[in-house]
């Protein structure tokens, strides 16, 4: 059952909608679907993570249909039964929304791993669980003015529900700051989430809400008392880029907080009796976040191995020596994803798509060999969902046969509108890192311009 | 085709080991795990022993009474330089924990503040030394910005809060009942007395803010998240030296920095002869006057032409001098006097009562002077590239470092008196702080941190259930007995590092635990003993659980190594790990045991060279299976949960590689945990924990005479405590590096 704006009104009215999924979201209104019956393109990035034992994940059949230049497709639908043990049969119904993706990788010289190796398309130099190229698509999507014209109270929603997203493996999102990697925090609660994305709607514009006017005043205060700190003879320069940046943050908060709150009806949340409720409550947020235009990117991680399962240790030791065990905890998981793609895909927007086709869902893993030994980070595990308004094609199970994953990324960036001198970052030309063994191997598509080149048959151009 | 039973432990084991490289950590000198004195060859023995050619350890003693044998690992470089740190910011625990120690444990707990703080994200768990991000997202910003709020609004709301909090005059607070309080409570959220300027700033808003309660929250809002609480802001010592007494300053009547106006009315400019009744006030502006002068004067002479007497007033400083004061007619020279308030504004108020024809009034001048000398402040000169440190930076340092939350009251009056300028100063501060329960909770996040007890596994279901043992939360109750058991060595029994890695006792406070140790359940703060080989601190529940189908000697080597010894293991090259695996995964379980086939696939090429380091240790860890109770016979079963055969177990180890002058025969875990209780190694690795965990980041050159003055008194018998004491107070505490504080 698909919604439209219009029945979310009616349901605000009092009818009954029966949303399997997200039977409390309400939007009063969606921002993003006023524009003349256009709807911008959203990002959301999924990750988990201890890679994929390949036959437990990849369809039995092959791609076996030349679609470009070393490139082989063949329709999800002609796959009999489900994909695959991992991506069983709640996955069948978004086979026409979802591609499988196969044969990209990362360059790498030695096997550590970290968890942006999805998205930042970089491995640590030492067993630090630090990438390199410390920037993920997420953040650099957020900054841009491509992607929002105009503000947003929040630039990234970032969850990983349940999980302390400052564990080593608890976060996908990098950015540098003073020139140093700086791990992003993500909402490991949902109820922070929540307040993050609808706590300050209180209805009234925040130009004359009295907390928020408060708010503003007193930040301006603060902001000044660090200023007063940071001008002291005794301030060394260290530290006074330490308390700049923490007024610049301030004062990024305090442009937010005067933002008008999103016009929607926040959704409603229910009592997390198990990580499968956890997990409903946080797709429920992220997606009336995008609905309400509060975001147009979203970073979701999802950690657990089943309803009630969340031991670190335990899967770790999984991904080394048990793939019984390891497939059952990556199709949980991957039923989260489904779950995600699924209420996606329930709401029509403006432009009489739906918000999953206006969006562009990237699911990846810190891993491909769970055991990270000779085939590491090589054939990463990756989904879509989506087509980015038309610019993505959907349905297929696609090998690229060996290209690198980096022109993924740059393909991302290009549906989200940005071009290579919105996302490429401490001079290096593409997006990632491009050192590592087997160069050779890599070769046609190390110049500037393959770098630089969405991937083909995957993005149509349109 | 061999049967494929069941899998690892060893296997995932693998991955957080080393295949290649050396291990051995800082030993120096070369003097490494292979090297002399460890292959039965022994350089030395540890004392009462034998030797370690083959021999069994003594008992373990509180001192390294053979140090020669076993050279520590830290050496003090007093000319090596520190690399510059910026700033750092308070941890998210010592935020809180300091704001709770503020306002109270309640208002921490309720709903909003709750709410509040959640939105400040959460700090890795594990080894935070290592991991610790010293930077802020918005998120950190953000969440403290509501926190702030959350807790003045929750503080103003309690009667009995606010008046602790705000003090008693809060509910109808005026200018001097807000002053009282950032003289107060704010001296210690910001921990260092509010700045001249900004007390100013702060009074300001508190009016602007209409005053009252609402002003009074106002200023506890924007002291929790100012920079001095939000981050640990340390400012250089300074120096201030008595200054001979300013020259007399004298204002001329058309000085023109000298406010003038008819009293009440907007300001007319310097204006020497007045003609015309009314007050008239000359306003000195607080520059002027400094801080060095403490007379004021005024100089006048007045004239009456037509024979009638002049009246006037004259105020100094609001103080009246002359009150209706009556001069016969004539001309008069008079001048007044008065003892001011250093750096005060200060004003002259000439009230003229009668002019009329011929009277008129000239002001002369006014007159600043001093009868003492002022105070010179500047820093300290750096010596040797430290710059000291003022005593309230001295005060937070110790304060966080032993009770990870800012100073308590005691604390900053002897900042305020200037006492911690010496380790003599500090230390009976350090010794008072150690005692409080605060320094508990911190011994059990330097516990949590160096051990790793974020990561204790839950038992195998099969496992467990085969024990009748209900896996579910069994992995924090081996951590809280872990704490308990250490809290109460380094607390109860002023333990040395012989004893912690030694002593048979426990806390087994569950039926579960007690079943596990084979022992009463504890009651209180007594513990219980430990009889079936338990005991120390790596013999016990937590260290030794296993989530897996078998106990893991590969895992229990490298948490030997890694966390007890703080010995670097590099990591394995991966592919090389991958084969291994399907190596294992090959062998005949039914006719080997784990010992066997780990042997068998770490014994060759480059993995050898770690795992000659981990197994050893790993091996003499066998008579404990995965659940951590003792056991005649490994059990090994398929990857369904069915017991496939039984194995004796072996845990005689003949090259343990533990360390320079350690025993090369361990018999099992009492050798190995007496082996522990000698080693220097343990010592050097509680020292640098405690260490380091003081400036949660890891060991540089230029902290090497700290720590080894730590290390040294562990290896001397010292107690944990004394040491953890030692660890936060020296010298280098009360400086920073002088590169880190010149702009």
């Amino acid at each position: 059952m698909k919604l439209s704006r219009r029945m979310f009104l009616q349901g605000a009215g009092g009818a009954l909608l029966a949303i399997p999924t997200l039977p409390s979201l309400l939007p009063r209104a969606a921002r993003a679907q006023d524009e003349g019956g256009t709807a911008p393109v959203r990002y959301v990035q999924w990750a988990t993570n201890h890679g994929q034992y390949p036959e437990k994940f990849w369809p039995a059949p092959t791609p076996s249909s030349e679609v470009a230049g070393g490139v082989r497709s063949m329709p999800l639908r002609d796959i009999s039964g489900p994909l695959s043990e991992v991506l069983d049969a709640s996955f069948d119904p978004l086979r026409d929304r979802i591609n499988l993706v196969r044969g990209l990788d990362l360059m790498v010289e030695q096997n550590f791993h970290n968890a942006c190796v999805p998205t930042c398309a970089s491995w640590p130099r030492v067993d630090n669980h630090v990438p390199e190229h410390s920037h993920s698509v997420d953040s650099i999507l957020e900054q841009s003015d491509k992607v929002y014209p105009s503000p947003v109270a929040v630039p990234a929603l970032r969850l990983t529900p349940g999980v302390n997203s400052s564990y080593k493996w608890g976060s996908f999102s990098w950015t540098t700051r003073d020139g140093e990697p700086f791990k992003l925090p993500a909402h490991d609660s949902t109820a922070t989430a929540f307040d993050a994305v609808f706590g300050n709607s209180t209805g009234d514009s925040p130009l004359v809400d009295p907390v928020v006017t408060a708010r503003v005043r007193l930040t301006d205060q603060v902001i000044e008392d660090y200023r007063q700190v940071s001008g002291g003879s005794a301030i060394s320069s260290g530290d006074r880029q330490q308390l700049e940046s923490y007024m610049d943050l301030l004062a990024d908060v305090q442009r937010r907080m005067q933002l008008q709150a999103p016009e929607c009806t926040p959704p409603g949340q229910l009592s997390e009796s198990d990580f499968d409720v956890l997990h409903r409550n946080a797709i429920d947020i992220a997606v009336a976040a995008m609905l309400c235009d509060a975001t147009r990117v979203v970073a979701y991680h999802a950690y657990q191995g089943s309803p009630t399962l969340y031991e670190e240790e335990t899967f770790h030791a999984w991904a080394h020596d048990d793939r019984n065990l390891h497939a059952p905890m990556q199709n949980w998981r991957y039923r989260q994803l489904a779950r995600l793609i699924e209420t996606m895909d329930s709401f029509v927007e403006a432009n009489d798509r739906t918000l999953l086709e206006n969006s562009v869902v990237y699911a990846g893993n810190e891993l491909s060999d769970p055991g990270h030994g000779g085939s590491h980070l090589q054939s990463m595990p990756i989904i879509t969902a989506g087509s980015a308004g038309g610019q993505l094609v959907t349905g297929q199970y696609i090998d690229f046969g060996g290209r690198l994953l980096n022109n993924l990324l740059v393909t991302l960036f290009q549906v989200m509108g940005l071009g290579p001198a919105d996302y490429e970052r401490e001079g290096v030309v593409g997006f990632g890192d491009y050192a590592g063994r087997d160069r050779n191997r890599y070769a046609e598509w190390l110049s500037d311009s393959e770098r630089r080149r969405p991937l083909p048959y995957l993005f149509t151009g349109a | 085709m061999a049967t494929r039973f069941l899998t690892l432990t060893t296997l995932a084991v693998l991955a957080g080991a080393g295949c290649a490289g050396v291990i051995g950590g800082g030993a120096p000198d070369g003097q490494r795990p292979g090297g002399p004195g460890t292959d039965g060859s022994g350089a030395g023995a540890i004392a009462g022993g034998a030797g370690t050619d083959g021999a069994r350890p003594s008992p373990p003693e509180a001192a390294i009474t053979d140090p020669e044998a076993q050279p520590p690992r830290f050496t003090c470089d007093a000319e090596a330089a520190a690399e510059a740190t910026a700033l750092r910011r308070l941890t998210r625990s010592e935020l809180l924990h300091s704001i709770e120690a503020l306002v109270g444990a309640d208002v921490m707990a309720s709903d909003p503040v709750t709410r509040a703080a959640a939105r400040i994200p959460l700090e890795p768990p594990g080894d935070l030394v290592a991991t610790f991000q010293n930077g802020h997202a918005a998120d950190h910003v953000e969440g403290i910005l509501l926190t702030a709020q959350a807790v003045a609004a929750e503080v103003a709301a309690d009667d009995a809060v606010r008046v602790r909090v705000l003090g008693v005059c809060a509910d109808a607070a005026n200018r001097a009942c807000a002053e009282a309080f950032l003289d107060g409570a704010g001296t210690r959220i910001l921990r260092r007395p509010v700045d001249p300027t900004r007390r100013e700033a702060l009074l300001s808003a508190f009016d602007a803010e209409g005053g009252g309660l609402a002003g009074m929250q106002w200023l506890l809002s924007r002291l929790l998240q100012s920079p001095e609480t939000v981050f640990h802001v340390e400012l250089p010592r300074q120096r201030c030296d008595a200054t001979a007494p300013a020259e007399t300053l004298r204002l001329a009547w058309d000085d023109a920095s000298v406010f003038f106006a008819p009293l009440g009315a907007a300001e007319t400019g310097p204006q020497q002869t007045l003609t015309e009744a009314g007050w008239y006030v000359w306003q000195i502006p607080p520059e002027r006057v400094g801080g060095d002068y403490t007379g004021l004067a005024i100089e006048l002479s007045v004239q009456s032409d037509d024979g009638v007497p002049l009246e006037l007033d004259v105020n100094l400083d609001d103080m009246p001098l002359l009150h209706g004061q009556s001069l016969d007619a004539g001309e008069h020279t008079l001048s007044a006097s008065v003892e001011i308030a250093a750096g005060e504004p200060t004003k002259v108020g000439v009230y003229f009562k009668n002019p009329a024809g011929g009277r008129a009034l000239s002001l002369a001048a006014v007159t600043l002077s001093s009868d003492r000398g002022g105070m010179a402040c500047t820093p300290v000169a750096a010596e040797a590239g430290a710059m000291p440190l003022d005593d309230w930076s001295i005060a937070s340092r110790v304060a966080f470092a032993l009770t990870g939350e800012g100073p308590d009251a005691l604390l900053l009056e002897a900042a305020a008196a200037g006492e911690l300028g010496s380790v003599e100063g500090v230390m009976p501060h350090a010794e008072r702080l150690i005692e409080t329960p605060q320094a508990r909770r911190q011994l059990e996040a330097i516990l949590d941190a160096w051990l790793g007890l974020h990561a204790i596994p839950t038992p195998h279901p099969t496992i467990a259930g085969l024990a009748g043992i209900d896996a579910v939360g069994l992995p924090e109750e081996a951590r809280r007995e872990l704490l308990d058991y250490a809290l109460h060595l380094v607390f109860d029994l002023q333990a040395g590092a012989a004893a912690l890695m030694s002593e048979p006792v426990g806390f087994p406070r569950s039926e579960r635990m007690a079943t596990l140790y084979g022992a009463e359940q504890a009651q209180g703060e007594t513990p219980s003993a430990l009889s079936e080989g338990h005991g120390g601190l790596l013999l016990r529940i937590a260290p030794l659980l296993s989530g897996q189908l078998g106990s893991s000697p590969i895992l229990r080597g490298v948490y030997v190594r890694k966390r007890i010894l703080c010995d670097e293991l590099p990591s394995p090259d991966f592919s090389i790990v991958s084969t291994r695996l399907e190596q294992f995964e090959a062998e005949d379980r039914t006719a080997m045991s784990t010992r066997e086939a780990v042997t068998e696939i770490t014994s060759e090429g480059a993995c050898n060279a770690c795992h000659s380091q981990i197994n050893p240790l790993g091996f003499a860890l066998e008579p404990f299976g995965p659940l951590g109770q003792p056991r005649a016979e490994e059990i090994v079963f398929d990857a369904d949960g069915e017991e496939i055969a039984r194995h004796p177990i072996d845990s005689v180890v003949e090259n343990a590689n533990l360390e320079a002058g350690a025993p090369g025969v361990l018999t099992g875990p009492e050798d190995l945990s007496a082996a522990l209780a000698n080693s220097a190694k343990v010592r050097a690795c509680i020292a640098e924990r405690f260490y380091t965990h003081a400036q949660l980041r890891p060991l540089s050159d230029a902290d090497g005479c700290a720590v080894s003055a730590v290390e040294m008194a562990l290896r001397e018998g010292e107690s944990i405590k004394t040491a953890w004491l030692r660890a936060v107070v020296h010298e280098a505490l009360l400086s920073r590096r002088v590169e880190e504080v010149t702009p």
